[in-house]
């Protein structure tokens, strides 16, 4: 299956974008692999946005998901 | 000497008398310095019956305990004092004045009356010294900071107003370091200063504080180090890193706090201001982090400017909540407010409370400026205006609760503020504790007191019970949760600690080994948080003394409508009174917001004065 997939300020997206890419995964993944997979740490996320709602790391996916993945809110 | 006492200068401005007080090591233990040991102070010599902005009102700068000691971070100082919005005041602030103050020998300056003539004070290791200063009078705070070190010592630390302060503006700062601007700005404190004819206290210090054990310190601060890792981007990017991750999840105020996501929100961020205009990093004292960008603009028409770069509340309050992109601009009003000794955050929000009720038909005169989203130039006019109190700026140079008020009860929706504080620069939409922190906040609508978002956000706090991230859309467990962050959170501001150690998962643990590095104290957690719960108590009494209750507890219509966006304003209303109820109970205080006779008791119950103190509010 397919999922669209955005990552927005961790240190990588903050230094190299965080422009959206799609990404083919097999049935029933979780966001957390999806996190492993991306070489993210769970820490580096505060948020896990699935079709644009909050939702748990441990959230299966499902194809055509768009996925946001936010770095906590640290400071400000 | 092991430093378990404090040493405070205090100065009477109109008799022109200057001693020192010590504190003692019991009453130091139990409110550690910084604004702990300060609302201490304050609350003993409240007068309610005083206007607050009479000179007999003392003003409080206090360094934390462990402001100027050799631990990562430790650098920040508390300004406190009743604030001319009516209720508790307390600014604070990085940079280097905190820890200077420590090198001259002192922990804290106890500030009344009012000098005959515009004044500053001159603060040594040999002594003090009130000084005229009527030919800085009407001076930016960037030229007056560089004059009073051509006149002392060019390596001195200053803390001045500008003019907004001494026109008395309630949402007036004060400015330490000059363009390097580390500001204590909330609550309008340099009004306070100005009402004293204080235009500056200049410091400089040449003793290192006494250290019980060196080496434990510096153990704890080796096996520390490693967590810095998780504040990178902050060393990176600075607070800006936020913008875009804050916009993505709907937290990033735009338009007003009227919109939840905006295309020009990469125009603003952390990585365009770093790529554009980046001069050079800036730590305060003993920081690591160094969050703090210099920053430059080459072209255009500010080309040539070059300052702190401004931070997220900064970038979010002329940016998104304007629906300015000019980042130019952005740079421009901050450098602009830092000047004239004015609060960014407060600013920011009076504007756009000026441009929405424009648009809505609220506010009929103008004085030929054209408020609209986006315009830049004439945010500047009006940010001038406000800090000179002409025209327009008059009606905002109080806040937007006063405006609101002179404008008509149906601007009180969009006013944005608490207990009369402009709310700060989040939408608490995806992490809705940061309404009741806002509500609960002893200052007013502050995101710093509580912090509770972040254990929403995803960084723990495992002292409190919260080793995962806390579901942010649900009310349930939000009351604890943000009483155990506010207690912890007035920990910090007692000891002098940045906040965004709070990030790089600071322990109670090392906490607790630093304080016995420094005086040799042994202290647990329990012990840190009670102190902390004390604190927030004592701050609390402060307000209740001058009517505080669950009425003051409360935010503008828009605010709790976007707690439940695209829902009944009831809902959002609900959620959070549901919260404010939890939150008391785990307070121990009444359903009215005052705290139960034996929970004041059980913070206070030995010592006679507090027992006093607990009889009257009780």
């Amino acid at each position: 299956m397919w999922l669209r997939i955005r990552t927005v300020g961790t240190r990588q997206s903050l230094e190299k974008g965080s422009a959206p890419f799609s990404l083919e995964v097999p049935e029933g993944i979780s966001v957390s692999e999806i996190i492993g997979r991306l070489g993210l740490k769970s820490w580096e996320i505060g948020f896990v946005l699935i079709n644009g709602e909050q939702a748990p790391q441990e959230s299966i996916l499902h194809d055509r998901d768009q996925l946001t993945l936010v770095a906590p809110l640290a400071g400000g | 000497m092991p430093h378990r006492s404090y040493r405070l200068l205090e100065v009477d401005l109109s008799g022109r008398q200057i001693g020192i007080v010590e504190v003692g090591e019991k009453a130091l233990r139990r409110h550690f310095g910084g604004s702990g040991l300060a609302v201490r102070l304050l609350l003993d010599r409240l007068d309610p019956s005083l206007a607050p902005l009479d000179p007999q009102n003392p003003l409080v700068l206090m360094t934390g305990l462990l402001t100027g000691i050799p631990v990562p971070c430790g650098c920040r100082i508390s300004l406190c004092a009743r604030s001319p919005l009516g209720y508790w005041g307390e600014a604070n602030a990085g940079g280097y004045f905190g820890a200077e103050l420590k090198f001259a020998g002192l922990d804290g300056l106890v500030i009344g009356g009012k000098a005959a003539e515009p004044s500053y004070l001159w603060v040594t290791s040999a002594g003090a010294e009130i000084r005229p200063a009527a030919a800085l009078w009407g001076k930016g705070t960037f030229e007056a900071t560089e004059r009073l070190r051509q006149e002392t010592d060019s390596r001195a630390q200053v803390a001045a107003i500008g003019p907004a302060g001494e026109k008395a503006c309630a949402i007036a700062a004060v400015v330490t370091g000059g363009p390097e601007a580390r500001v204590m700005a909330r609550t309008g404190l340099g009004a306070v200063m100005g009402a004293k004819n204080l235009k500056a206290v200049v410091v400089r210090g040449d003793r290192r504080p006494f250290l019980f054990n060196r080496k434990l310190l510096e153990e704890a601060t080796r096996s520390f180090l490693p967590n810095l890792a998780y504040a990178e981007s902050l060393t990176k990017f600075g607070t800006a890193a936020l913008i875009e991750s804050k916009e993505a999840v709907g937290a990033l105020p735009i338009k007003n706090y009227q919109l939840f996501h905006w295309d020009g929100a990469k125009e603003i961020s952390g990585p365009t201001l770093v790529a554009r205009h980046l001069k050079g990093h800036y730590g305060c004292f003993s920081c690591p982090i160094r969050c703090g960008k210099e920053v430059q603009i080459d072209e255009g028409p500010y080309a040539g400017l070059v300052g702190h770069g401004p931070e997220y509340e900064t970038l979010s309050g002329f940016g998104s909540l304007l629906l300015n992109k000019d980042l130019k601009s952005v740079i421009t009003l901050n450098y602009l407010c830092n000047d004239l000794g004015l609060d960014t955050m407060s600013a920011g929000v009076a504007v756009a409370f000026a441009i929405e009720s424009r648009e809505r038909g609220y506010l009929k005169e103008t004085g030929g400026l054209e408020l609209e989203w986006g315009n830049s130039q004439s945010a500047g006019t009006l940010i001038e205006k406000i800090a000179q109190r002409e025209g327009l700026g008059a009606l905002l140079a109080d806040g937007v609760e006063r405006a609101s008020r002179a404008l008509g009860p149906e601007t009180a929706a969009f006013a944005l503020h608490s207990k009369g504080l402009e709310i700060s620069q989040t939408n608490p939409t995806p992490t809705v504790s940061l309404a009741l922190s806002w509500a609960t906040s002893n200052r007013g609508a502050c995101h710093l007191e509580g912090f509770t978002h972040q254990v929403e956000g995803g960084v723990p706090f495992p002292e409190g019970g919260y080793l995962e991230k806390m579901d942010g859309i649900q009310g349930e467990g939000k009351g604890r949760m943000s009483a155990l962050m506010q207690d912890y959170m007035a920990v910090f501001n007692a000891l002098g600690l940045c906040k965004f150690l709070f990030f790089a998962r600071l322990s109670h643990e090392t906490i607790c080994r630093w304080i016995e590095g420094l005086n040799g104290w042994r202290l647990t957690s329990a012990e840190l948080m009670e102190v902390g719960e004390r604190l927030y108590n004592l701050k609390r009494l402060y307000g209740v003394r001058l009517g505080i209750s669950s009425e003051s507890d409360t935010l503008p219509a828009r605010i709790l409508k976007n707690l439940r966006p695209g829902r009944p304003l009831a809902e959002g209303e609900k959620l959070f009174l549901e919260m404010r109820r939890d939150y008391y109970q785990a307070r121990g205080w009444d359903e009215r917001g005052i705290p139960k006779a034996e929970k004041l008791r059980s913070l206070f119950l030995e010592e006679k004065e507090d027992t006093t103190i607990a009889n009257e509010a009780g």
